[in-house]
């Protein structure tokens, strides 16, 4: 290869790389921050503000993997009506996924989310609010009648609906 | 046809195994930068494809990167290793490997020398792969678009760069079943 050639090839490289880095300056300035909970469904994405999931005020008893129970007062929301809020229909074999900003997952079905008082997504724990991983406002699932508390997932990030 | 050897075959076995294996232990780090760039990927993709060309490029077989390519399809699936594209994947690993086939015949044809040959087939590959991934999954429009592309085409590239030092170290290993002499 010659050295014209090379010369050739470094400047396609070069503009590439300039033509990337413009590019990437205008995605990430374009790209609006996702800050809320994010529920996918199907094709369908909808990312809802924390501040909009502060309706209801509810409590209940909470049990440890030692078997310890503790209560506490949440306001947030029922997971259903988020749900019928935004257009979601699931049955009982609906299979909903969360995961947590850290990418700790766990599944619950359509019939443990219809069934009342049970199934909550909360924001604020005993009048203070939930942070988040980066310390912001976050959210957390909250699910009664489990024998642990492993479904309790904190810093909320995705609730997947198949 | 002439028949391939056994050799070759092993040979184009584990190009595709370490394509394919490669390919899920950069991802971590490749999503560090595509995640803060916004775009779906490209970077690990690019990587894999790189053990396709040296493969390609080192067995000299028409169609060895789409027999490399459907062996890493016949993996996925049977693994269960499917993606976003779930029963659509088979387009998603068969189209670079085809691409990297009709360009590297391409260069051999114009006798165009190794390093151009390489880059620009892995360059090619990761950009079909890049393509491919978004008509099925992704449907990104516009800039995004752009700039998934280009990351393919420039990460492509690079991994193509580095595929032709991989093969001027393999190259001296790989015999094709002449005696050194015969060499």
């Amino acid at each position: 290869m010659n050295k014209k050639t090379k010369y050739i090839l470094a400047a396609i490289a070069a503009v590439l790389v300039i033509a990337a880095v413009i590019l990437a300056v205008k995605v990430r300035g374009n790209a609006p921050e996702q800050s809320g909970l994010i529920i996918q469904n199907g094709n369908n994405t909808v990312t809802v503000r924390w501040e909009d999931l502060s309706q209801t005020v509810f409590s209940g008893e909470i049990v440890n993997g030692k078997g310890e129970a503790s209560n506490h007062e949440y306001q947030g929301t029922e997971l259903i009506a988020l749900f019928n809020a935004n257009g979601i229909q699931i049955t009982a074999d609906t299979k909903i996924t969360v995961t947590s900003e850290d990418n700790y997952t766990v599944e619950l079905n359509g019939a443990e989310v219809m069934c009342d008082n049970k199934v909550y997504v909360a924001v604020t724990r005993d009048h203070e609010m939930i942070e988040g991983i980066d310390g912001n406002q976050g959210g957390q699932l909250v699910v009664y009648g489990d024998a642990n508390a492993k479904r309790q997932v904190r810093y909320l990030k995705t609730i997947t609906v198949e | 046809m002439k028949a391939i050897k056994i050799r070759n075959l092993i040979l184009l076995a584990f190009f595709a195994d370490i394509g394919f294996v490669s390919k899920h232990l950069i991802a971590p780090f490749a999503n560090v930068l595509t995640d803060f760039l916004r775009v779906p990927g490209g970077i690990g993709t690019a990587f894999s494809l790189m053990f396709l060309v040296v493969g390609a490029y080192l067995i000299q077989r028409k169609g060895a990167a789409s027999a490399m390519s459907l062996v890493q399809c016949i993996l996925a699936m049977s693994l269960g290793m499917v993606g976003a594209m779930g029963s659509l994947s088979p387009f998603g690993y068969l189209m670079p490997g085809i691409v990297i086939d009709i360009v590297l015949a391409f260069c051999r044809r114009c006798n165009v020398s190794q390093l151009i040959a390489m880059t620009s087939a892995n360059a090619a590959g990761s950009l079909a792969a890049a393509l491919t991934a978004n008509f099925i999954v992704f449907r990104l429009r516009g800039a995004v678009l752009a700039l998934y592309l280009l990351i393919a085409l420039i990460s492509g590239g690079l991994c193509g760069l580095l595929a032709t030092v991989i093969y001027k170290r393999i190259r001296p290993l790989y015999r094709d079943g002449k005696t050194a002499a015969e060499q």
